[in-house]
């Protein structure tokens, strides 16, 4: 049977899932081939390099910078649409990921990952993207090149310490904000890699955990077999060449859908997803233009500290969010007999879809906007002068898009949160746990579309 | 309901009428008067630095019988001619009557920037951009030549160069712990190959 499986593995499951587009053959042979991700990951390292060196060396006006073009205005607004239609894809070319695959060639270690990071590592992540946020605020970092070389160089840096203690990349798994973002926001995404589970269970090899000859094992420590949720997996491809019965699966599937069936809701993850309401309601506060101001006054009456008015908005902005949603699952597990953190835990998920259509809808405007900033600088580079407008759409076409992903985006949760209240539900109960979410998504809803009214000031 | 009312009418009023930041400017780092001619000199960071620094040179309504030249003089009289070029500024999708908008470019009303130092209009603003390499950090001097039928006409202004790029500390500190972790690991491994 094993025979059969290696020899002629396709016909069988074509049946099974019509959409699997590793059925595409140029997709599946670069996909299976050592060029990948390879071919991409390396330039991205090489680009990578350059940039964190002007940002560090270069001028230190953002508008003169063309690190801090690539990094605000192209990278981070093409990094949400990126996790949207290919959930982690960035994870497996990310220049992070590749330096902890070429520390490890020359001095890993290889050491297990330790207990206490496997269970709180998404704390840890919660805690530092926290923290980069205020920090963002309070000394600088997208607005200065400066600041944002120094936060990238710390991040190579504990990706290199990291890199060389620990086996596979524990820092993509456990410890990278960027990673907890994306892994929350992949769950939202168009395309998910499985195995076949008939397919593993005659399987006597594992070697999409463990690895092959030629190809390592899953980087991010899943076994694909029992993979439920796209939040961890890097689509990197190592499970589709370490396959030796074609079990792998690369399906298009509707956006949002993994929300709706969470096996295991955590809270923490959710708590994550709450957070990023306020860390998207603080970006876009601060940068309207009646923020200066409220700090002004705020500053005034705190000492006459500016960090410290700051610090009270942001645990405001941070607190609210997760105020409301605790409330309404209160309220939503009176009537399914839930706990508050059961019930948090599993509508937090919820909010993921307005979550990325809220950090999608924000970065439009930075890529649209001061787009051709990226074009302006890089000319300079090859010695032309050119300047002109930065926008590369009128504001009000830029507008309309924001609009219109923020409705997707809104629609998206109250669908979602619709689907967990119904889950397994026929009695009325889903129905009545539903509303108080409902209510807390069209609250995020309109507060978003509010500040998307307002002006916003530019990254460059 | 006062209370609430007040705050959020004071919230609306705010947020309607405050326009909105427009960054994209470049830090000026010095200003001189040639003759009848007002010369702004925008840098690429807030100071001059060790390093490359690009210098763009704006003169609101000069003649295209004009050239205009920029050096710099160092603390031990060395000298760097800064050579300018014209800044080309190309259109978008939406009309914009203020440079305040465009990255890398100050707040001034402009017309189009000529060529070699010169500009294509009779009475156009000069937009020109040049960079230089500094050495050495201290005082340095910064002066500028327009020149035309009337003879040229010079004026100059004192500045300060800083030492560019990161802080040593930080540096240092980054270095010490990559360093340090490869390092630790090639010999950890070496020995544990060693021990087998």
């Amino acid at each position: 049977m094993a025979v059969q499986l290696k020899t002629n593995p396709l016909p069988e499951r074509d049946e099974r899932s019509p959409g699997n587009l590793l059925t595409i053959p140029w997709l599946k042979a670069f996909l299976k081939s050592r060029w990948f991700p390879a071919v991409l990951a390396y330039p991205t390292l090489v680009v990578f390099g350059y940039i964190v060196y002007t940002l560090l060396w270069g001028p230190e006006a953002a508008s003169a910078n063309l690190g801090t073009s690539l990094t605000w205005v192209l990278w981070w607004p093409l990094i949400p649409i990126f996790m949207f239609a290919l959930g982690r894809f960035w994870c497996a070319i990310c220049p992070f990921a590749t330096t902890i695959d070429l520390v490890q060639k020359v001095a890993g270690l290889g050491r297990p990952v330790p207990a206490f990071l496997k269970k709180y590592g998404i704390w840890i992540i919660d805690a530092v993207f926290i923290a980069i946020t205020w920090s963002d605020h309070v000394f600088g970092i997208v607005e200065s090149p400066r600041g944002s070389g120094y936060l990238l160089g710390l991040i190579v840096t504990a990706v290199v310490v990291t890199g060389v203690i620990f086996e596979r990349r524990a820092w993509c798994r456990y410890l990278c904000f960027l990673g907890g973002l994306s892994g929350n926001y992949s769950r939202s995404s168009a395309l998910e890699l499985r195995a076949t589970p008939e397919i593993c269970a005659t399987c006597k090899t594992q070697s999409c955990y463990k690895g092959n000859g030629k190809t390592p094992g899953c980087p991010v420590f899943e076994f694909p077999r029992m993979m439920q949720t796209s939040s961890n997996c890097n689509l990197c491809a190592n499970c589709i060449k370490t396959c030796p019965n074609d079990s792998i699966r690369l399906t298009p599937r509707t956006p949002t859908k993994e929300l709706w069936f969470m096996a295991k809701p955590k809270f923490e993850e959710s708590f994550l997803a709450v957070v990023i309401v306020g860390i998207v309601l603080v970006q876009n506060i601060t940068m309207l233009s009646f923020w200066e101001p409220i700090m002004e006054a705020l500053t005034g009456a705190l000492l006459g500290s500016r960090v410290l008015a700051f610090t009270a908005v942001f645990v405001v902005a941070m607190a609210l969010p997760f105020g409301i949603v605790a409330v309404a699952s209160r309220l939503s597990g009176k009537s399914t007999g839930e706990t508050f953190a059961k019930n948090f835990a599993r509508f937090g998920y919820a909010v993921i879809p307005l979550d990325l259509a809220g950090h999608i809808a924000h970065n439009l405007f930075h890529l649209l906007a001061e787009g051709k900033s990226i074009f302006y600088n890089g000319a300079a580079l090859f010695g032309y002068q050119v300047t002109g407008p930065a926008n590369v759409l009128p504001m009000s076409t830029i507008q309309v898009l924001q609009f219109a992903t923020l409705a997707l985006g809104i629609g998206g949760s109250i669908f979602t949160a619709y689907k967990i209240a119904g889950r397994g539900k026929n009695d009325g109960t889903g129905l009545k746990a539903f509303w108080p979410h409902l209510l807390v998504l069209v609250l995020f809803g309109l507060i978003n579309v509010y500040l998307f009214t307002l002006p916003m000031s530019h990254r460059v | 309901m006062k209370k609430i009312a007040l705050p959020v009418a004071l919230f609306a009023v705010l947020a309607a009428t405050t326009p909105a930041f427009a960054d994209g400017g470049l830090p000026k780092i010095a200003s001189l008067q040639v003759g009848s001619h007002t010369v702004s000199i925008h840098g690429d960071s807030p100071s001059l630095h060790t390093g490359t620094n690009t210098f763009t040179v704006e003169i609101p309504a000069l003649s295209s019988a004009h050239s205009v030249s920029l050096r710099l003089t160092g603390p031990s009289g060395q000298t760097v001619s800064v050579p300018l070029k014209d800044l080309v500024v190309v259109s978008g999708p939406e009309d914009h009557s203020s440079m305040a908008d465009m990255p890398g470019m100050a707040g001034m009303d402009h017309g189009t920037a000529g060529g070699d130092g010169a500009h294509s209009h009779d009475e156009g603003s000069f937009d020109a951009r040049g960079k230089a390499v500094i050495n050495t950090p201290g005082t340095w001097t910064i002066a500028v030549d327009i020149t035309g039928h009337g003879g040229t006409q010079s004026a100059q202004t004192s500045v300060d160069v800083v030492r560019g790029g990161p802080s040593r500390l930080y540096l240092g500190f980054t270095g010490l712990l990559i360093g340090g972790s490869i390092t630790y690991g090639v010999a950890q491994r070496r020995r544990q190959n060693n021990g087998r």
